[in-house]
């Protein structure tokens, strides 16, 4: 299975934001890291230049040897239908980073999910309220690793 | 006018256990929030202290009259990272039940949407035909609903003797009903009239939002992961993504009532290929370190599983993109200017779920 | 004498024991018909033909029940509003004849009186809603009170037609009238707008929006519970069987029919057929919308009814031996 549209598209991205790091896991697959500065302009790119225009997903990975968070944002392109795996990284201590809601209006609720499940602030975000927990929770983080199943 | 603030559920015949925060003035709709989480049960952290095999009848819970859909997208992405690939005979049963399951979703959905305008004859039709392919499910995995019926690298038992005829026999059967349907529901004038131009979607804005499903398609968006991605043995398959262009409710419901002749059509056309063969691989007990992104398409949407392993036995991370999740996220936008009325009809046309998009 | 056939008239025919009776049969094969439509077999238990004896044990199930009265609610409304809509709707059968003789009270005003009950309806229903203190209660009744205002005037102006025919409001004399030939043939138009407005009024679909479950739960009736609900039942029942006698009385010719059968016997099964279909639309349908109902209503029947009140002057001048 040939994978030139998947390799073409990472040289493009590469090509545009040296510092992140590309890779192409296998077909529809593309995997780009990238420091959380730089997230609102690859985002902008990908939305507009390369036709990437669905996120799909958006979720926290709670690093806890390595004290960080590692964020995913997955966003799919209807038309070239091509996975874009969008990672970042933030310290555990202070976890925030821009939200990306101007540029994608779907990842309202995922992102609201990710910070109720894991503290992580999204700076920009209208209203990162209560969605799934319910009301009276006393504010600990479910997903983290430090929260036990037994609380 | 003075605005009338509704609480609409989740004590309500009309909503399901979810609530939505109406916002009145008159008869109309001015804003609605949608309120989750009644029936959250952060399946993603009960996956991460389970085996891959005990996570299958934990995660296709989430959605249990799809559930087959629910555990393939899972063992799919297990299958990636483990670097396995299941072989044909398990991947041709694989999509026979989950089209399967696509039908039975589809059924339950449509039924309780025709109820919510006021048909009542098709609700209990719908229900009634829906258990002719409960009993071809038993028939198979011995449970009608929640199966964990495939495992990794394949699927546990093989189909059982005369599962082909007395499917066929089923197909041909439902198919005359469902012209049967089509006369009393879609041609009614004042079905019609309901639910023509009600909760209008753009095209664009689906896409923006993020609506996913019938729900996009209702709006004339060919997305479908079963012909973008195809999974499982899909491309070997010959069928139609149903898409209608007016994108109200009607359409949407129109495109899955379209899409269960389809999926009989590929039932068809699976049980014609089945090839003979073992029907799984060994699989490692431990995964290998790595990520993977599986999407299938179940009867609401499409389901993402993001699955990350340690190298245990056990997941270090999964997280569950559910349908249901961001099409109710979709609804303050379609209910807006709606008339009170419309409020139910509206949201069952986009097959609302709380238990997937809960969690 | 003439006290003790007024008292047979109002306890036994066709007063009390009559509408009991005629009530739980009409129950009982609404549910019938409604089931073999879905598919479905209805009441199988209670009774020993095939469940007939299902709307008894409703009835003795609601009056087990303990009635709970919100604390907010209007408590005297609340409890007397149920009694006045079975009285009101109970009414209206003191004027409708089942034969010459068999009628409770021979009045020269008869239609007209059954239009003045009719309109009664909305004061009882938006007494009922607010007196509930809920949100939901108060939605449905003004729904229906909206509903019942916008079909009550095409309601009287099809029946404008059989009036000029007959000359006269007594219903004896309409029957009567109809000696020759069925009203239902020289008055189609006015049959059609009856029926479709005898819907709306007795809060059927597609037009029972007030009651609507999926969207105001039960709407006016919502906090009724126990006795109160079974009364209301038992209102809207009778309404509807009201409807279909009324009818019958107007188009199809009451009692009149072969002489093989008594008179009663006609009018009863002439109901029935006018009720069977009823049944029918109730299956077949969904609910029309708020706005719609009202456009409909409004927009359509009542330049239909004036229509077909042209048509009847235009008939009578045409055809001069209709009139009786």
């Amino acid at each position: 299975m040939s994978l030139d549209l998947e390799n073409k598209l990472a040289e493009e991205i590469k090509s545009h934001f040296l510092e992140a790091e590309v890779k192409v896991q296998r077909k529809s697959r593309i995997t780009v890291f990238i420091g959380r500065e730089l997230m609102i302009e690859i985002a902008r790119y990908l939305n507009k230049k390369m036709g990437f225009d669905q996120v799909v997903s958006v979720s926290g990975v709670d690093k806890i040897k390595e004290n960080a968070f590692i964020i995913v944002y997955h966003i799919w392109s209807t038309s070239k239908k091509v996975l874009v795996t969008l990672k970042t990284q933030v310290p555990r201590d202070n976890p925030s980073l821009p939200s990306l809601i101007k540029i994608f209006e779907g990842v309202n609720w995922h992102e609201k999910e990710t910070h109720e499940m894991f503290g992580i602030k999204f700076e920009g975000h209208p209203d990162l309220g209560r969605l799934l927990l319910p009301e009276g929770w006393d504010g600990k983080f479910p997903l983290r690793k430090d929260f036990t199943l037994t609380q | 006018m003075a605005i009338l603030h509704v609480s609409f559920g989740p004590q309500h015949p009309g909503s399901g256990p979810m609530r939505l925060i109406l916002d009145l003035e008159g008869d109309i709709v001015v804003k609605a929030v949608p309120d989750i989480g009644y029936v959250h049960r952060n399946i993603e952290k009960l996956g991460e202290n389970r085996s891959h095999i005990q996570n299958v009848p934990v995660l296709e819970r989430i959605s249990n009259i799809d559930s087959f859909n629910a555990s393939l997208g899972y063992l799919m992405a297990i299958e990636e990272i483990m670097g396995i690939t299941p072989p044909p005979r398990a991947q041709f049963i694989r999509v026979i039940m989950s089209e399967l399951n696509r039908i039975m979703s589809h059924l339950y959905g449509l039924s309780i949407s025709f109820e919510t305008s006021g048909l009542l004859a098709p609700l209990y039709w719908g229900i009634a035909d829906r258990e002719l392919f409960l009993d071809l499910a038993e028939m198979v995995t011995g449970s009608r609903i929640t199966y964990t019926y495939a495992m990794p690298g394949g699927i546990r038992e093989d189909l059982p003797n005369g599962f082909k005829e007395q499917a066929i026999k089923t197909f041909n059967y439902f198919e005359k009903r469902l012209d049967e349907y089509y006369d009393m529901i879609f041609e009614n004038k004042l079905y019609q009239m309901r639910l023509k131009g009600v909760g209008v979607l753009k095209p664009d804005d689906a896409i923006k939002l993020g609506a996913t499903g019938p729900t996009l398609r209702g709006s004339g968006v060919k997305v479908d992961v079963r012909a973008d991605e195809p999974y499982a043995t899909y491309e070997q398959i010959d069928f139609k993504v149903i898409t209608e262009n007016a994108g109200d409710s009607f359409a949407r419901t129109l495109v899955r009532f379209n899409e269960i002749k389809e999926s009989m059509s590929i039932i068809r056309q699976s049980l014609d290929k089945l090839p003979e063969g073992p029907i799984r691989i060994k699989a490692p007990l431990r995964t290998p370190e790595g990520e993977a992104y599986a999407r299938v398409e179940s009867g609401r949407g499409e389901i993402g599983y993001y699955v990350i392993s340690d190298g245990t036995d056990k997941p270090y991370r999964v997280k569950i993109s559910a349908p249901s999740f961001r099409n109710i996220s979709v609804l303050p936008h379609m209910l807006k200017g709606a008339h009170m009325a419309d409020v139910p009809i509206i949201l069952f046309s986009t097959d609302p779920w709380p238990f997937d998009s809960d969690r | 004498m003439d006290l003790i056939d007024l008292a047979i008239k109002i306890l036994i025919f066709p007063g009390l024991a009559f509408i009991i009776t005629i009530l739980v049969f009409a129950v009982w094969f609404e549910r019938k018909m409604w089931a073999r439509v879905h598919l479905r077999i209805g009441p199988l238990h209670v009774g020993k033909y095939a469940g007939s004896l299902q709307l008894i044990a409703d009835f003795i199930k609601f009056a087990g029940k303990e009635t709970i009265i919100p604390s907010k609610a209007d408590k005297l409304f609340f409890q007397t509003t149920p009694i006045i809509a079975v009285l009101v709707a109970g009414l209206s059968m003191a004027v409708i004849p089942f034969s010459e003789n068999w009628i409770v009270f021979k009045f020269d005003l008869g239609l007209l009186f059954i239009l003045a009950v009719y309109s009664l309806f909305p004061i009882i229903i938006l007494l009922t809603g607010w007196a509930s203190n809920n949100k939901y209660s108060f939605i449905g009744a003004l729904r229906a009170v909206f509903q019942l205002l916008a079909y009550w005037v095409p309601l009287g102006l099809s029946m404008l037609g059989v009036v000029m025919i007959s000359h006269s409001l007594n219903l004896v004399s309409i029957v009567n009238a109809q000696s020759k030939f069925w009203f239902i043939l020289v008055q189609p138009l006015g049959f059609l707008v009856c029926f479709i407005a005898a819907l709306a009024e007795s809060e059927r679909t597609p037009f029972d929006i007030p009651e609507a479950e999926g969207e105001i739960i039960w709407g006016w009736i919502t906090e009724y519970t126990g006795i109160n609900f079974g009364l209301f039942m038992v209102a809207n029942y009778l309404r509807l069987y009201i409807s279909s006698l009324i009818i019958t009385t107007l188009f199809l010719g009451g009692w009149l029919g072969p002489r093989f059968l008594p008179p009663i016997a006609w009018v009863i099964i002439k109901s029935m057929i006018v009720l069977t279909a009823i049944i029918i639309v109730k299956t077949s349908f969904p609910r029309v919308r708020m706005d719609q109902l009202l456009r409909i209503g409004w927009r359509i029947l009542i330049p239909l009814a004036i229509l077909n009140v042209a048509f009847t002057l235009a008939l009578i001048q045409l055809v001069p031996s209709i009139v009786v």
